[in-house]
């Protein structure tokens, strides 16, 4: 038994609103959130993880292209657009100069809890250089008033990692003058929905959009797309960074009509890798043959798919020798990358594998004393004793084909 | 197997048939001497089991009797367990081999070869003869002299048949090659990662050292990111604070109560100026008081003073008086005692006067009886020298000296030598004949003399005898002539010497030598006479001319000294000494009287200093006191003159009320002064100057903190510290799985290769129990409480003996290692027969290094092991060998029937 692979499956919408088209009075924009540059991605090679960060700036210039497809001359970046707050130089500016290439669009970036602002911090860093003046940085909670497209967009910037009190209340207090779309722009945890309590650092009323007659709000902190209701949606991050995201690797094309009808969000796909988890049962060769196929059949692009894979079972060893070859070393070279997590899968050494090793003489004796350890003894000593017994039978294996 | 019986021909040393038989089941015993041809049997039953009958091979052709030239016969009868065979064999000239088997059978040549090959097991020999690889277990059995020491040797197929025989009791236990080679190549994988004591090394090591590396470098990263936020920190609070001060209320309030502090104290500081000026005023006037009051007490102490300068200058002028006389009076009386004191100087003088006169005359008498006495000596000396005179006179009339006497004699002495010599060689003539008769004979017309009736003939001598004629005598005597003259010589020189001499012979010449020689010796002694009265001295030489000089010169002295004393005749010698001695009396109390009188003077001489003294000390104070008086009086004169006394007073009184009139001015200005002193003015208006200038500085200190942190919080910007603690995080997460993983693996091959080696332990020990299991009982009565120590290769290896330490084999001594070779291989065949295989022991010469007690034990070993196998002895000791028992075989000579040699 195996629990499917979580695929998401995302509409296409590429062809619902060709480039350049823009319905009178109609405001759209990208929202997304998290791009988290500068992550560093702890269990894979150094190789594979270039090629994870690249394609989180790389996200940057497909939403820029999305952004020019679908007409919206706006991006709304809903928090932590960097992972950390002490980064180098470089890992600041990478995004920056994405950004600069897309003179059309008007990127709205907002600090969130990875990189709050703090006096001197990056963000003031960014500021002490010239940004490019299709790039804006919103620092402050006050409405930033955009009078050529009668925009208004009310920032809820953090201050530090964990602020206390919903940093989007004073949007309700905000005056502006009739006419003026009303969007808001946070980053935070809202109520009912991965916790309920209230006191939660970064808070934010998921109501909101009501209270401080809002358009829209524009969410970011949950990696995964998300609505909250109408008005309210987490975006997600535009390339999946871990195994436990779900609906990674997209944004929002978020249309907004006239005042009082929601807003029209439409989720676009973004990611390039695909990040699949799968927990097996492993018990025989043919389990193996099987699992193996499946593997190579979740893409075409495997190259871009990135596992996790839990196997359990019991396999002779013989058979154990086969999913190091066919599984471990054969599949995971066709992936971008995967890990594997043998724990729970055991050797059950038959009397062939014994008698592969020796009929008789001490080698047999000791191959039979591994097998006692591997049944009894602690979960340590059963592990050790397992891979003892795996290597006495491949060594012995080595040393036949050698004598051959 | 039992081998039953033996029988050669023609086969080395046996040149005619000879038969060992009657060989038993258990233990059998060939005795023998050296040459006997123990080892030969040996060979003759190697040859007939082991080597091909129609073999060239050296061992065989030695097998020939190197005489006979024969082909070798050898007959060998052994038992299997279906019953007896005999194989016939002869070698190089016809050979043939024959088998007879129980079943009635006849094996002939290579057929009767092979037979045996399938009964006893062993191997087809070469060209070279059989080997101990073809021998097989047969090799290690049957010991050839002097290859029982060290471990037994075991050819493979040996060690193969002794390997089936401990398979088919214990099973496979051993894993052959793959046994071997598979602890190795985890031992390599392990010894890759950890040394032999366990300790990391290589790979796992570098990368336990990173982790270490790492979490410090991570560390350290943490460190500078808290640094970082510590910075921002400050930075935001120094902004902030800066941003406070930067307001400027504060100064403004600070400010204005500063101009007004400012304005009070301008105020304040005047009336206090005030206050000092009339104060110092006040002190002015005071002075003018206090030097008023001053003057007036001055000029009373002056005339005090004069007053009292008088009453000391009286007192003064008294006491210089009394001082005075009692000088004078005591200056008169040292005077007088002084004036004593010379009185008794010239008495003592005038004493020693006569003292030196009372001394002098007694010398003069002292002299003069001197005089007396050296007149007398000088009268005897006189004599003496008289006496010399004539004795030297007497002497040199006397012409023989000392040196007039020695040609005498030596004259003499020649003359009588020469005379002896011619007398003993003269004829004796000797007379023998009354006077009568010898009356009328003349002898050289000489009459003979009658008192000599001998006759010394030297010369011819002619004796008359009246009436008869004459008789010559004419001595032959040899030189004669010669000696004649040399007598006359003698005589001449001897004359000559005497004439100058003034000597009539030789005897008056002696004897006027001897009359000089006491004439000298009388003059010597009277010359003795004279120095011992006259002798020399100091003053004179000795003689009695110049004693009479010396006593010329005392008379003359004697004469002064009376002159000079005025003696006309010295007194006697008792008088004059008793005058000196009253003189010298007289002296010394003249003497005592002068010291009395000095004693007096010193005493009032003392006193005499002390009252010159004061009275120089009383002068000087009266004439200090009076110039003293002098200038205070003038003093006065002029003080009387300028200020007399009258208008001191009222000076005072002025002064007096200038200074209560100033006093009111004071406490009048005093009474102006507010509650704000000026030091509280002064410490306020400090304040806030201060308070003002500290915020200024606290601000420019600010700006320049602010600025230094920012410019370091861009140090830290430019590193990157986030991301590089993130990145350092998943280099060292990744150092550790790989540190983990590594670790793992030491486990694990830890873990293999415990248990492949226990394993491999335990085989072996199963392996090896079935041969350990039968050497053991033997080993017991040998080395009680041993264990042997055996590899799987059955090669002995050692003992391990019962206190538990193992000894090597090849170091155990040669005996040793012999006998429990010896035992491993009874153990051995032991095994061997009781799985059905044949197998007999021989020992050809063995146990020769053995000692009584081992060779005794040695010998209940190999009757316990004769139990189940048969062992045959050979031996040459047949003394050191009768303890064994065992069947006695000797050779016995045989039929050649069978036997033929060709």
């Amino acid at each position: 038994m195996y629990s499917a692979p979580c695929i998401l499956t995302v509409p296409l919408l590429w062809n619902c609103a060709p480039v350049g088209y823009t319905a009178a009075m109609t405001t759209k924009l990208i929202h997304t959130s998290d791009w988290q540059i500068g992550k560093v991605f702890r269990f894979v090679d150094n190789a594979t993880m270039g090629l994870l960060q690249e394609a989180r700036l790389g996200a940057i210039t497909r939403l820029g292209d999305l952004a020019r497809r679908h007409g919206a001359a706006r991006v709304l970046v809903a928090g932590d657009i960097y992972d950390a707050e002490a980064l180098t130089p470089r890992s600041l500016n990478q995004p920056i100069e994405r950004m600069r290439n897309f003179v059309t669009v008007h990127w709205h970036l907002l600090p969130g809890n990875h990189d709050p602002h703090r006096p001197n911090g990056l963000w003031d860093r960014l500021r002490r250089r010239d940004l490019p003046p299709n790039v804006h940085i919103h620092l402050a909670p006050e409405p930033a008033v955009f009078e050529e497209d009668s925009f208004a967009l009310l920032p809820a910037p953090l201050f530090r990692r964990h602020a206390l009190g919903d940093p989007t209340a004073y949007m309700d207090d905000v005056e502006l003058p009739e006419g003026f779309v009303r969007v808001g722009l946070a980053h935070g945890t809202v109520t009912g929905f991965g916790s309920d309590d209230k006191d939660v650092p970064n808070y934010i009323a998921p109501d909101r959009p009501e209270r401080a007659r809002l358009s829209y709000l524009a969410l970011g902190d949950w990696h995964g797309q998300k609505k909250i209701n109408e008005r309210c949606w987490y975006s997600g991050t535009p390339e999946t960074d871990a195994f436990d995201v779900i609906d990674g690797g997209r944004a929002l094309l978020v249309e907004i009509g006239g005042q009082g009808t929601p807003p029209q969000v439409t989720p676009l796909p973004t990611g390039q890798y695909n990040w699949l988890t799968f927990s097996e049962r492993v018990n025989s060769r043919a389990n193996i043959d099987f699992l193996a196929e499946r593997l190579r059949a979740v893409s075409d692009n495997l190259d871009r798919v990135l596992v996790r894979l839990s196997v359990e079972g019991a396999l002779s060893l013989e058979d154990r020798q086969y999913f190091q070859e066919q599984i471990a070393d054969g599949v995971a070279a066709a992936l971008c990358f995967m890990g594997v997590d043998d724990r729970r899968l055991f050797p059950r050494p038959t009397l062939d594998d014994l008698d592969r090793i020796d009929r008789g003489g001490f080698v047999r004796v000791a191959a039979e004393a591994l097998k006692r350890k591997v049944e009894e003894g602690s979960d340590r000593e059963r592990e050790i004793a397992a891979l003892a017994l795996q290597r006495l039978y491949v060594e012995h294996m080595k040393l036949q084909a050698g004598q051959r | 197997m039992k081998l039953r019986s033996l029988a050669l021909n023609q086969l080395k040393k046996f040149t005619s048939p000879t038969r060992l038989d009657g060989i038993d089941d258990g233990l059998n015993v060939v005795v023998g001497p050296n040459e006997m041809g123990k080892s030969t049997l040996l060979d003759a039953l190697r040859a007939a089991l082991f080597e091909k009958h129609s073999s060239k091979a050296q061992p065989i052709a030695a097998l020939q009797n190197d005489r006979s030239q024969a082909g070798p016969v050898v007959e060998l009868g052994f038992e299997l367990d279906d019953g007896l065979y005999r194989i016939t064999k002869r070698f190089i000239k016809k050979p043939y081999a024959r088998l007879s088997c129980p079943d009635g059978r006849r094996l002939e040549g290579d057929a009767a070869e092979d037979a045996l090959r399938r009964l006893l097991g062993f191997d087809e020999p070469g060209k070279t003869g059989a080997k101990p690889e073809t021998l097989g277990m047969w090799n290690v059995l049957w010991v050839q002299q002097g290859q029982s020491f060290g471990a037994p040797h075991l050819p493979e197929t040996a060690r193969s048949s002794l390997h089936s025989a401990l398979e088919s009791e214990v099973g496979d236990v051993l894993g052959g090659r793959r046994g071997r080679v598979l602890p190795q190549v985890f031992e390599r994988q392990l010894g890759e990662l950890v040394t032999s004591g366990g300790k990391p090394r290589g790979d796992y090591k570098a990368r336990i050292d990173h982790v270490q590396t790492l979490k410090n470098e991570l560390a350290s990263l943490r460190t500078r990111r808290q640094e970082l936020s510590q910075t921002l920190d400050r930075l935001e609070e120094a902004e902030a604070t800066l941003s406070r001060l930067s307001s400027g209320d504060q100064d403004q309030r600070d400010r204005a109560e500063l101009e007004g502090a400012h304005a009070r104290r301008g105020q304040a500081a005047e009336l206090e100026a005030r206050i000092q000026g009339a104060a110092s005023e006040l002190k002015l006037k005071e002075r003018t008081l206090e030097r008023a009051e001053q003057a007036r007490k001055d000029r009373i102490k002056l005339k005090e003073e004069i007053a009292s300068d008088e009453q000391a200058l009286a007192a003064a002028n008294d006491r210089l008086a009394e001082v005075t006389s009692r000088e004078k009076e005591a200056r008169s009386r040292l005077d007088s005692l002084q004036a004593g004191v010379r009185a008794a100087e010239s008495a003592v003088t005038t004493a020693d006067a006569a003292v030196l006169r009372s001394r002098r005359i007694l010398a003069a008498v002292e002299r003069e009886a001197r005089i007396r006495a050296l007149q007398d000596q000088y009268e005897k000396a006189e004599d003496a020298e008289q006496h010399q005179h004539q004795a030297r006179q007497d002497a040199a009339a006397i012409l023989v000296t000392e040196k007039a006497i020695d040609p005498i004699r030596a004259a003499a002495k020649e003359l009588e030598t020469i005379t002896g010599r011619l007398s003993a060689a003269a004829t004796a003539i000797i007379f023998d004949m009354s006077p009568e008769a010898l009356s009328g004979i003349e002898i050289d017309g000489k009459p003979p003399s009658p008192a000599s009736p001998v006759l010394h003939a030297i010369e011819a001598t002619r004796i008359a005898i009246p009436d008869r004629g004459r008789i010559i005598i004419d001595p032959a005597i040899k030189n004669r002539d010669k000696l004649l003259a040399q007598q006359r010589d003698a005589n001449a020189k001897l004359k000559a010497a005497l004439d100058a001499a003034g000597a009539a012979s030789a005897e008056d010449a002696e004897q006027q030598y001897r009359r000089r020689q006491t004439l000298l010796d009388q003059a010597e002694l009277a010359r003795h006479e004279a120095a011992l009265h006259a002798p020399a001295t100091d003053d004179r030489e000795a003689g009695a001319r110049s004693l009479a000089d010396y006593i010329e010169g005392l008379r003359q002295v004697l004469a002064r000294e009376k002159d000079e004393l005025c003696l006309q005749a010295p007194p006697a010698r008792q008088e004059a000494e008793a005058a000196l001695r009253a003189a010298e009396e007289h002296g010394q109390e003249a003497r005592h009287a002068l010291e009395i009188a000095r004693a007096e003077f010193s005493g009032p001489e003392e006193t005499l200093g002390p009252l010159q003294t004061e009275l120089g000390a009383v002068n000087a104070r009266y004439e200090d006191i009076g110039a003293r008086l002098k200038k205070r009086r003038e003093e006065y004169q002029k003080a009387e003159e300028t200020h007399p006394d009258s208008g001191l007073q009222a000076d005072i009184d002025a002064a007096r009320s200038a200074v209560s009139l100033q006093e009111r001015a004071v406490s009048g200005l005093e009474a102006e002064r507010t509650d704000e002193t000026l030091p509280q003015l002064d410490a306020r208006i400090g304040r806030l100057g201060q308070a003002i200038h500290e915020r200024r500085e606290k601000r420019a200190k600010l700006k320049e903190e602010i600025a230094g942190l920012k410019s370091r919080v861009e140090v830290f910007e430019g590193a990157g510290l986030d991301e590089a603690i993130e990145q350092k995080g998943r280099e060292l997460e990744l150092c550790e799985r790989e540190s983990e993983d590594l670790e793992r693996e030491v486990d694990v091959l830890t873990l293999l290769l415990d248990t492949l080696r226990a394993a491999e332990r335990d085989a072996k020990e199963r392996y090896l129990s079935p041969v350990l299991k039968r050497v053991q009982p033997y080993l017991q009565i040998l080395f009680p409480g041993a264990q042997i120590i055996i590899d799987e290769n059955l090669q002995i290896k050692g003992i391990l003996r019962e206190a538990g330490y193992e000894e090597i084999f090849d170091l155990l001594s040669m005996g040793t290692q012999e006998q429990i070779a010896v035992l491993v291989r009874l153990a051995f065949a032991k095994m061997l027969v009781e799985q059905g295989h044949p197998a007999t022991v021989i020992l050809d010469d063995a146990l020769v290094f053995s000692d009584d007690r081992r060779m005794s034990r040695m010998f209940d070993i190999l009757n316990m092991a004769a139990r189940n196998i048969q062992l045959i002895i050979l031996t040459c000791r047949e003394q050191l060998f009768e303890g064994l028992g065992g069947r006695r075989l000797s050779l016995q000579p045989g039929s050649s029937e069978g036997l033929l040699s060709a």
